[in-house]
């Protein structure tokens, strides 16, 4: 079977050209990126970055202009196994509502079993597993247009989970969701690589989403210009602003604190932890 | 001024899917205001902003443009000059051949010379941040974040007295959101529209709006300045909404240092008051 590395990326290059100019955008540059099994990985950049391009190049829904793309050792170029690449990178987009096509949740969840020509009782283990996964069982036979934008993103992933891939590679899941529905797509997302053991790569743009991951790759004007733990690339305040990325508040708040001269961590990712910072200066000043 | 009392809206009614979507809602929003509405999916606030233009009927109650039950008008054509609504995702709207004739659309529904269009394109355009060159493309060639500016363009092109925005930034990044609502700040600005502006971004309505209004369950749950919105953190986590990550942290530090303000939404503020608090080493145990 397949290498550790689930997804590897060497020395590619994609450019889009115009059919009508002939010109050519380059929209991604000397990528090399590797993603070993298990791992969870988040893509950030802003919009125009190259990273939704970049989560295509995964799946061979677009093709390096240079450069290779294998997925599980297969080379994404390679059009005779277009189909063993979708089945073991399975991909889920932005807006729920195009992916969804059935009337009913669980023979959404079964379309690509089906269609990959699963037998039927494989299947209905299949479903009843992926649903169970991302809490949606309960609703199997409800209509997905009654659901909400977070349920309806749940049963896009439940439907990817059914088809049993190696990677999950969700391209700005929860950027049409608000708050709760993120939340809940964030939880599903790290439940699944925490307890599934499910290989994940998360195209966002939000950094408290990429703060979950075991490793932030920062991809800005198509390159990768930091790769390494959420901790380290999110101290980094000003470095990520001038690349128009937001920082957490918290982290934010951190910063300026220690640039005001106080001896505080700048690498907080969230309120907790920000809070706990400050409260033991306040200590340290009561003394 | 536009004002509901008591609105009720029923989806369905008399169906087995009947469902309450507003009950009872009463607001006043005076010409001139930037006012940000918020609730999470469900709550009632996209069926709120249909009623503002007719686009539904409320179930009971009534709604007033400028002191006029709309419900008793024959036509609502003027209404929906007056109340100009930006959808969710309204660049999927767009379908003109040029970003000028998707511009125009409305200013010519309205009716209006091309004189006067054409002023209210290049205005509307100019307003959005769009080139004079952007206006001959075709908007299907634009970037998302300009076919966003575009299509709202489209709406301010009818000069309407009350512009409503529902999600403008929703699935742009950061740098491209800042710029829409910046465009929309400025817009308020020079031309004293009123505004009521949708999200679920608690950051976006502190930086933007004076007011606040949340919606719950189909009810009015608050409806205030920002700062009397932020210090009821705890309720407005309950019914789903997130409050911004500095209100949180000032209110856990309250606890120790009673001094530190409420309703704290901005980095900047919170850092001075924490600064303070730090600097006068002030510790209640």
């Amino acid at each position: 079977m397949g290498t550790d590395d689930i997804i590897k990326i060497e020395n590619l290059n994609f450019s889009y050209s115009n059919s009508e100019t002939g010109e050519s955008t380059e929209v991604l540059k000397n990528i090399n990126l590797n993603v070993r099994r298990g791992e969870f990985v988040a893509v950030l950049g802003h919009n125009g970055s190259g990273k939704s391009t970049l989560a295509k190049l995964m799946n061979a829904i677009l093709t390096p202009t240079s450069g290779r793309v294998l997925a599980d050792g297969i080379d994404t170029s390679d059009e005779s196994r277009l189909f063993d690449i979708r089945s073991r990178v399975g991909m889920v987009f932005q807006n729920p509502d195009n992916q969804l096509v059935t009337t009913i949740v669980e023979e959404d969840v079964a379309f690509a079993p089906e269609n990959m020509g699963v037998p039927p009782a494989e299947i209905r283990k299949r479903v009843d597993y992926a649903l169970k996964t991302v809490g949606m069982y309960e609703f199997r036979r409800s209509a997905p247009h009654h659901l909400s934008g977070g349920q309806k993103q749940r049963v896009a992933i439940a439907g990817v989970l059914a088809m049993m891939p190696d990677v999950i590679v969700l391209d700005e899941p929860t950027a049409m969701l608000d708050p709760s529905g993120r939340r809940e797509i964030m939880d599903t997302v790290s439940r699944l690589n925490r307890d599934e053991g499910m290989t994940v790569i998360l195209i966002t743009h939000y950094m408290d989403e990429a703060v979950r991951a075991d490793r932030v790759v920062v991809i800005s004007d198509g390159e990768i210009v930091r790769d390494a733990p959420p901790r380290e690339v999110f101290s980094r305040v000003d470095e990520l602003k001038k690349i128009g990325l937001d920082v957490p508040q918290s982290t934010e708040l951190a910063y300026l604190l220690s640039k005001d001269g106080f001896d505080i961590k700048t690498d907080v990712l969230n309120a907790d932890e920000c809070t706990s910072e400050i409260e033991r200066l306040l200590m340290q000043t009561g003394k | 001024m536009l004002k509901l009392e008591d609105v009720s809206y029923v989806y369905q009614k008399g169906s087995p899917f009947e469902k309450e979507a507003l009950k009872n809602v009463n607001i006043t929003v005076e010409d001139g205001e930037f006012v940000g509405l918020i609730g999470h999916t469900g709550s009632g606030k996209s069926t709120l902003i249909q009623l503002f233009n007719g686009l539904l009927k409320p179930s009971s109650g009534r709604v007033l443009i400028d002191g006029v039950d709309i419900g008793t008008l024959k036509s609502l054509r003027d209404v929906r000059f007056k109340v100009g609504l930006v959808m969710q995702y309204p660049e999927y709207q767009l379908f003109e051949e040029t970003v000028y004739k998707d511009i125009a659309f409305g200013p010519r529904n309205m009716g209006l010379s091309e004189e006067e269009t054409d002023r209210r394109v290049r205005f509307a355009a100019s307003m959005v941040g769009l080139s004079e060159a952007a206006l001959d493309k075709s908007p299907f060639e634009m970037s998302g974040g300009q076919k966003r500016r575009a299509a709202i363009a489209g709406i301010l092109a009818m000069e309407p007295k009350i512009l409503v925005l529902d999600e403008p930034t929703a699935g742009l990044d950061p740098s491209g959101r800042d710029e829409i609502l910046f465009k929309i700040k400025d817009m308020h600005a020079r031309t004293g529209a009123t505004v009521i502006l949708v999200t679920h971004s608690m950051e976006d309505v502190a930086r933007l709006a004076e007011r606040i209004i949340v919606m719950n369950k189909g009810a009015l749950a608050m409806d205030g300045s920002v700062r009397e919105v932020f210090s009821r953190g705890a309720e407005l986590e309950k019914m789903g909404l997130a409050v911004p990550q500095v209100t949180k942290i000032t209110d856990n530090l309250r606890e120790r240092v009673p001094s530190v303000k409420r309703g704290i939404f901005t980095v900047r503020e919170a850092e001075r008051e924490i600064a303070a608090a730090l600097r006068e080493g002030e510790v209640n145990r």
